[in-house]
């Protein structure tokens, strides 16, 4: 491959953003096939989401960067990067430095459900950085697909001619041939001076056991090589790139980046903390002397303590930990103990899809068995001794005679709804609390309806009932607004008579009745019978709010065995065994993982 | 050192035959295919010769032949198959030869038959001596065909009787299960199993079960039948060595015999672990190292075998780690428990040591007892022992 550098006129730097499964990463495995970047009978589905939870999910979780060399009706070879971007709300802050690192983007929109909640949040970052649309409407192909009707849609969102809306179906490849000549004529080439002191944008990176952090990058201005000394500039860390190279689709080194292009250097770093998304690399001799953005740290929105059901795996767990950071800047977490569940970690998350999926991965991928206490939001709590406090954990909640007053967090979220939903959304968000903004009405089938909320009340399952009120159709967007005070409180659970600490929530203390039976009752569920009676409590400043009681084991016992075909009868206890998993023992009680997750269904 | 450690060994033959089948029941078994009873004989005894090879370094001390339903092939043709079967292998002198038995396919010649061809023990299928629970298995005797059965089987000279006995049936209550205790007992069999009814998925009351009320009863009620077991068995003189197993002692017996004389010595190698050979459709077979299953298609089985091929369909292989969980898992079974010299002389593992924290985790609940020389389930543990035996495997 060219090592000199392509002419910047015959480059495009270009991502793809969809709402999430508008078919974003079919789309891009067509065009890896089409510009003959990885051969069809090499495709797995899906190539650019590499980890198994991905595929699983079927979403992206890191942002990739693949080039492409494409030939051109005019005879020319293109340059042609395509950097993904993860779809989901949860991951914002990583697709707002992919969208960086690009000068347009293929906005792909489901021909059947049209534009959704993510389609407009990430519209919307693409036009904040300026970027070039190219809009296609996919899914054409099904039964149901209207894309004319979307394609109007388009035409009053932003501005295009609905006629000049691409029309393909990615999964059957129909009209995909026409996507990178549109990609080519309505993106404009990167601009930037190879000359120039080098500044370029990180804008992902991953770690490899062999060669370090790999910082996934977007040279802005001049040319970055190996063997040359380099400094990040938020962090003033000096360090030599072990080596630069592209994606094609895996790395591929060569010998420089030049003003314009989008590849990765090898930091030889040991963590991405060290190497973090959004910050810009120079050379240390007669470098930059401004970097491209200001550097800002993700922010954690849902917090959770984990703990290793296990006490002997903590240790695991903590290099478990450290290796995820290694790859996922906007994991925090800190040592935590509970009476309950011994040593363990406090960890921030982005979002709860986020939560689930580092929890995943450490029990996946570091084969340990984990209890993950119910998810908080961040409080703020004043003293009265005037001093402000922040509390993630229910257990650190000062006693109540200290306090002056706790603060929760609003967000401020959009709900985009055919109108028929309008009244039932209308319904869930202020019963959970909502307080009513705005109502526009974007065509005659899409309605943005807007509230202010608290972040605790669609922490859990909002989104879920958003879309069973709305039969799929809602879609949802949120952003931080601000803190409010509330007249908020501690529920502890008691479990056998005995507190246990990793259950307690923060309430509203009008809720208390309703939560603590919800709570006790949905406990009694999870619990499987025990050896004996097992009472649960609810209580709110030492006052029990409800009870019930655990079901006693009686009888248990497998029955004949024929023949003896012994295998399946260890596979029948292996299987009860394992679920027995994810339980962690508190007192003489086994309580499952369920448990610790259930306040997050009281509703049901 | 992973071999069984004792050079007997069980042999189990499958009759997959039955009059008709059982309400409840999943094993493999055919109903109307007696025109094949005398090439699935013919092919047992292929399957055996083809086998023998291998086991010739051991003894048998049992060859058990159950089913299905063995005696509804007819008394002469089974009598012959076991007298050829017995002579083809190398066995001790008082190899114990159990056949399995519905009352309805029991008389005295057919057992007279039986015993001359050297079979010295019957295991009955009782399960219930009231019509109606009898009725809603699908089981086709009467509880006054169980009688004359086994009155045929005591005057034909049969002097080692098992009883199978079901409870959690269906409107079971506790005064007709202490009536069907009470009229096992008084026929005073050797030995009895009291096995619990499950609902297997796919036969015909797991269905019933899921569209009508079948009135089973709770697991607070079984407890409460498998109690009354307990206790009348004991009453009775019989001792109880295994879950649901007990049997009765032998006169000449000492008092310290690890298990009462009456045992099943059959089951007994299931519960050891050690080695067994199954011969027939669905048959297991374990050799101390390789565990394996026969194909449960019965048209496989007998052209596979017309080949003087091997109807194996399914094998594993297990670690001594495994192997040992598996030996904890079975020997646990048995209310003398399991014994650390015995299982390190088996698989060099200090089991002690390995499952040291489940043991303790057992024993603080009450439901293990751990001494120098083994360990046992807890009286209390009898009523849940999968929650012991699970954290073994």
């Amino acid at each position: 491959m060219s090592t000199a550098g392509f002419p910047l006129e015959r480059i495009r730097n270009f991502c793809i953003i969809a709402h999430i499964d508008h078919g974003k990463s079919t789309l891009s495995d067509r065009l890896l096939e089409l510009t003959g970047t990885i051969e069809q009978r090499q495709m797995t589905d899906q190539v650019l989401d590499s980890m198994d939870l991905e595929r699983e999910k079927g979403i992206t979780i890191k942002a990739k960067a693949v080039r492409m060399l494409y030939r051109h009706s005019d005879g020319q070879e293109y340059e042609l990067n395509l950097i993904d971007t993860p779809g989901h709300v949860d991951f914002s802050y990583e697709v707002s430095h992919a969208l960086s690192a690009c000068e347009g983007a293929i906005l792909v929109v489901d021909a059947t459900q049209g534009i959704e909640a993510q389609t407009l949040a990430n519209l919307y970052l693409a036009i904040d950085k300026d970027l070039d649309i190219v809009p296609v409407v996919n899914k054409i192909d099904l039964p149901s697909a209207r894309p004319d009707e979307v394609a109007e849609e388009l035409e009053k969102l932003i501005g295009c001619a609905a006629e000049e809306v691409l029309q393909v179906s990615a999964k059957e490849g129909t009209h995909i041939e026409s996507v990178l000549p549109a990609v080519i004529a309505h993106i404009r080439p990167p601009e930037g001076e190879t000359d120039a002191p080098l500044r370029a944008l990180i804008f992902d990176s991953h770690y490899d056991p062999y060669k370090g952090v790999i910082a996934y990058l977007r040279v802005v201005d001049g040319t970055v090589r190996a063997a040359q000394p380099l400094l990040l500039m938020s962090s003033d860390k000096v360090f030599e790139a072990l080596e630069t190279g592209i994606f094609h689709p895996d790395m591929r080194p060569i010998d420089a980046l030049h003003a314009g292009e989008v590849g990765y250097i090898a930091t030889g770093l040991k963590t991405v903390r060290e190497c973090r998304v959004g910050d810009t690399v120079t050379t240390q001799a007669d470098g930059a002397g401004e970097p491209l953005f200001g550097y800002r740290p993700p922010k954690p929105m849902v917090f959770a303590g984990i703990y290793p059901v296990d006490n002997d795996d903590y240790q695991a767990l903590r290099e478990a930990l450290e290796k995820l950071q290694l790859n996922d800047a906007s994991l925090i977490y800190e040592p935590e103990s509970s009476v309950a569940l011994n040593q363990g970690f406090r960890c921030g998350f982005l979002g709860l899809l986020h939560m689930e999926i580092v929890q995943e991965r450490l029990e996946r991928e570091y084969n340990l068995d984990l209890i993950a206490t119910s998810p908080s939001v961040e409080y703020q709590v004043l003293k009265r001794n005037g001093e402000t406090i922040l509390v993630d954990n229910p257990e650190e909640l000062p006693d109540e005679s200290a306090i002056e007053e706790i603060r929760e967090p609003w967000m401020h979220i959009t709900i985009y709804t055919p109108p028929d939903y309008i009244g039932t959304l209308m319904d869930l968000a202020t019963t959970r609390r909502g307080e009513y903004i705005r109502m526009d009405y974007l065509d005659e089938h899409r309605v943005a309806l807007e509230f202010n909320i608290p972040l605790s009340e669609i922490l859990v399952d909002f989104h879920d009932e958003l879309k069973a009120r709305s039969r799929g159709y809602g879609s949802l967007d949120y952003t931080f607004s601000s803190y409010r005070a509330a007249d908020l409180t501690k529920m502890t659970v008691l479990v056998n008579e005995e507190p246990v600490d990793a259950l307690s929530i923060i309430i509203h203390r009008d809720q208390a009745y309703h939560k603590g039976s919800a709570m006790v009752r949905k406990m009694k569920e999870v619990i499987p019978p025990q050896m004996f009676k097992v009472p649960i409590q609810a209580a709110v400043g030492g006052k029990v709010v409800a009870r019930a009681n655990v079901q006693e084991l009686r009888k248990d016992v497998l029955a004949k065995c024929y023949g003896g075909d012994i295998t399946r009868k260890r596979k029948l206890l292996e299987k009860q065994k394992e679920g027995k998993k994810r339980m962690k023992r508190v007192g003489k009680v086994e309580i499952p993982q369920e448990a610790f997750m259930a306040v997050l269904k009281l509703e049901d | 050192m992973r071999s069984s450690h004792r050079q007997t060994a069980g042999l189990y033959i499958h009759i997959p035959f039955c009059d008709s089948k059982c309400w409840y029941c999943d094993f493999t078994s055919f109903v109307g295919r007696e025109g094949v009873f005398e090439p699935y004989l013919g092919a047992l005894r292929r399957e055996l010769l083809l086998r023998l090879p291998a086991w010739s370094q051991v003894t048998f001390d049992s060859l058990y032949v159950g089913g299905g339903t063995p005696t509804v092939i007819p008394a002469s043709l089974l009598a012959d198959f076991i007298g050829q079967t017995l002579a083809l292998i190398p066995k001790t002198h008082d190899i114990e030869v159990t056949v399995e038995a519905n009352p309805s396919t029991l008389d005295e010649a057919a057992v007279r038959k039986l015993l001359d061809a050297g079979v010295n023990r019957l295991s009955i299928g009782v399960q219930s001596w009231h019509s109606e629970e009898l009725a809603r298995l699908g089981r086709r005797h009467s509880p006054q065909a169980a009688s004359v059965a086994i009155a045929a089987a005591h005057s034909a000279g049969c002097t080692n009787i098992s009883l199978d006995l079901m409870l959690g049936l269906p409107a079971q209550t506790t005064s007709t299960w202490d009536e069907t205790l009470q009229r096992s007992l008084a026929l005073q069999p050797e030995h009895l199993s009291v096995y619990t009814l499950t609902l297997e998925p796919d036969t015909p009351l797991a269905h019933e079960a899921q569209t009508t009320t079948l009135d089973l009863p709770d697991d607070e009620r079984c407890a409460e039948l498998y109690a009354m077991a307990r206790n009348s068995l004991a009453q009775a003189g019989y001792g109880h060595y295994e879950l649901s197993n007990w049997a009765r002692r032998r006169q000449d017996e000492s008092a310290d015999a690890r298990y009462p004389g009456f045992a099943a010595r059959h089951n007994l190698h299931y519960w050891h672990n050690e080695r067994y050979l199954g011969l027939g459709v669905a048959a297991f077979s374990f050799d101390g190292l390789t565990r394996w299953g026969n194909t449960c298609l019965l048209d496989e089985y007998l052209a596979v075998l017309s080949q003087n091929r091997l109807p194996v369909s399914e094998q594993e292989s297990l670690s001594g780690r495994e192997a040992l969980g598996e030996t904890i898992m079975l020997g646990l079974r048995l209310l003398d428990g399991v014994y650390w010299d015995e299982l390190t002389d088996r698989y060099a593992i200090d089991a002690r040591a390995l499952y040291a924290r489940q043991i303790a985790g057992l024993s603080a609940e009450g439901l293990l007892e751990a001494d120098a020389l083994g360990m046992r389930l807890m009286p209390r543990a009898l009523y849940v022992a999968n929650r012991v035996l699970s954290e073994f495997v």
